[in-house]
């Protein structure tokens, strides 16, 4: 496997962005690492034909002035990205376009993309967009779950990172920092306040930590994969592009990881603002977990890797480090994650 | 040189350059930097494969041959940039020859399913990407054009082409199981 930082280094080779600093480095990498080149060959190969390729002829004329309108101090931005804004028959289709919306908008006034196809849209925008935060909270649902794990007694709250599959989550217990995230090559790895970690391969993650990752975590993807294949969708409330969808499990759906899902999508920009769902096990209500929105903002790859929220001289278990260090570690990581209220 | 041989030799010429472009402009990319010099290197290639054609062997692959010559026109490059050292050295220039060469078979099939995938983009990384490669901006003018910084659009882009390139992985291995 290729290194991330390797991998985006090549790519910045490629679009002549790369400082003189870091060249020195690539070189030595790609002497050193045949896989490296292999990658170099595939990734030139792609910048070539993405420069010649003819799909940008025909680009939509909303997303060239989604992007276009962003500087209007800039003259050099407005007009040099958008040579195509300055040819006359563009205009002439913008201003047929804009006619067509005005005259749709005044004879269907009621006409809006249905739940699937809003569904449809944030899960397209997913797959490539930027990192986005979540506060999460976790509430436990009856009583007697409630007596049996009093430290969950309260919501649980939490911050959450994610981007594609990779997430990094913060928990505050007991006076410690939990992270714990998942980085872009399948990774589960967490961290006790960053003084040791461990890190399991995606092949060896052990059923515990996959559960936990699965009931406090969003992978997006599959929740909303899940809502197109296996639920009925309905609007609740359409405010502005607020579009606020209940989703229901279908009856024939026996094995579903949820109960009733309420998903608010912003639907100009296709993202989820809010979640809401229940985490069934066994058909019962094991736990509502609610996700809200609170900023989106591009971070590097680097911010899902465990290295990057270690201190110094912290240590790394991996597999082979021996004496079951990895597994005591992971007992008090998950004790810690379930009672973050228990002294210490 | 009678006309009808010279317009034979010419269709043959074009049509091996048509089909080994891609490669040979990945193999200029791979090993030179700047933009400008690539684009003068490809002319070079251009011009020293037409000049010298007639030398070419009908039974051996083109592509290998032209990338030979384009790796002669890079070491020429680096030479006369005087102290600037060779980025990829000349063993690695074979090797990454090879590696294109290996390549060459399935580029058009990349390309076809490369369409596909581009339209399966949402239109906002589509817009990012024709800002890059075809109106040709750099990192920090598009960096600048959206209001963001050159690491956000460096990411993206990454996160992109990445998708791109496990897209066009999935066509190709679709259609060869179909």
């Amino acid at each position: 496997m290729i290194p991330h930082t390797l991998r985006q280094q090549i790519d910045q080779w490629l679009d002549g962005d790369l400082p003189e600093g870091e060249q020195a480095r690539l070189k030595e990498s790609l002497e050193q690492a045949p896989e490296a080149l292999e990658f170099l060959s595939d990734r030139a190969l792609l910048h070539t034909m993405l420069a010649k390729s003819a799909a940008f002829e025909f680009l939509p004329i909303n997303a060239a002035l989604d992007y276009s309108e962003v500087d209007h101090s800039s003259k050099k931005t407005l007009v040099q990205p958008y040579r195509l804004l300055a040819q006359p028959w563009i205009w002439a289709s913008s201003a047929t376009v804009a006619c067509l919306l005005l005259i749709s908008m005044l004879l269907l006034p009621n006409v809006v993309a249905s739940p699937t196809e809003l569904v449809q849209k944030t899960l397209a925008e997913y797959r490539l967009a930027i990192d986005r935060c979540y506060a999460v909270k976790v509430e436990t649902e009856g009583r007697a779950l409630r007596k049996r794990l009093p430290g969950r007694a309260v919501p649980v709250d939490s911050k959450l990172w994610v981007c594609g599959d990779s997430f990094v989550q913060f928990f505050d217990s007991s006076g410690d920092q939990l992270v714990w995230g998942r980085d872009a090559q399948g990774a589960v790895w967490f961290t006790l306040s960053g003084k040791s970690a461990a890190v399991f391969e995606a092949a060896e993650i052990p059923d515990v930590l996959q559960e936990v990752c699965d009931l406090r975590t969003l992978d997006v993807t599959t929740l909303l994969e899940s809502l197109l294949r296996d639920y009925d969708l309905k609007y609740t409330d359409r405010e502005d592009s607020n579009h606020t969808i209940l989703a229901s499990p279908r009856a024939e759906v026996s094995n579903s990881k949820y109960g009733t899902v309420e998903i608010e999508i912003d639907s100009r920009s296709g993202l989820i603002r809010h979640v809401s769902l229940e985490r069934l096990r066994a058909k019962r209500v094991l736990a509502v977990i609610s996700f809200s929105l609170e900023e989106t903002r591009n971070r590097e790859d680097s911010f899902y890797e465990v290295r990057t929220h270690l201190q110094p001289n912290a240590e790394v278990l991996e597999r082979g480090s021996g004496f079951g260090r990895r597994s005591d570690l992971l007992r008090e990581f998950l004790q810690k994650l379930r009672f973050p209220n228990a002294t210490p | 040189m009678n006309t009808d041989r010279e317009s034979e030799i010419r269709e043959r010429m074009t049509r091996h350059w048509l089909a080994s472009e891609n490669a040979i402009r990945a193999y200029i990319a791979g090993a030179v930097n700047s933009f400008t010099d690539r684009e003068d290197l490809l002319q070079q290639v251009a011009l020293t494969m037409a000049r010298r054609f007639e030398e070419f062997d009908e039974v051996r692959p083109f592509l290998a041959w032209a990338l030979w010559l384009a790796k002669s026109r890079i070491i020429d490059f680096y030479r006369s940039q005087g102290r600037q050292p060779q980025f990829l050295d000349d063993h690695l220039l074979d090797k990454y020859a090879e590696a294109l060469a290996e390549r060459q078979q399935t580029i058009p099939a990349q390309r076809e399913a490369l369409e596909h995938c581009l339209e399966e983009l949402p239109d906002r990384s589509r817009a990012l990407v024709r800002m890059k490669y075809h109106d040709g901006l750099k990192i920090d003018q598009i960096a600048e054009a959206i209001r963001s910084t050159p690491a956000s659009v460096r990411v993206t882009l990454f996160r992109i082409r990445d998708a791109l390139a496990n897209c066009i992985k999935r066509r190709i291995a679709s259609e060869a199981i179909e």
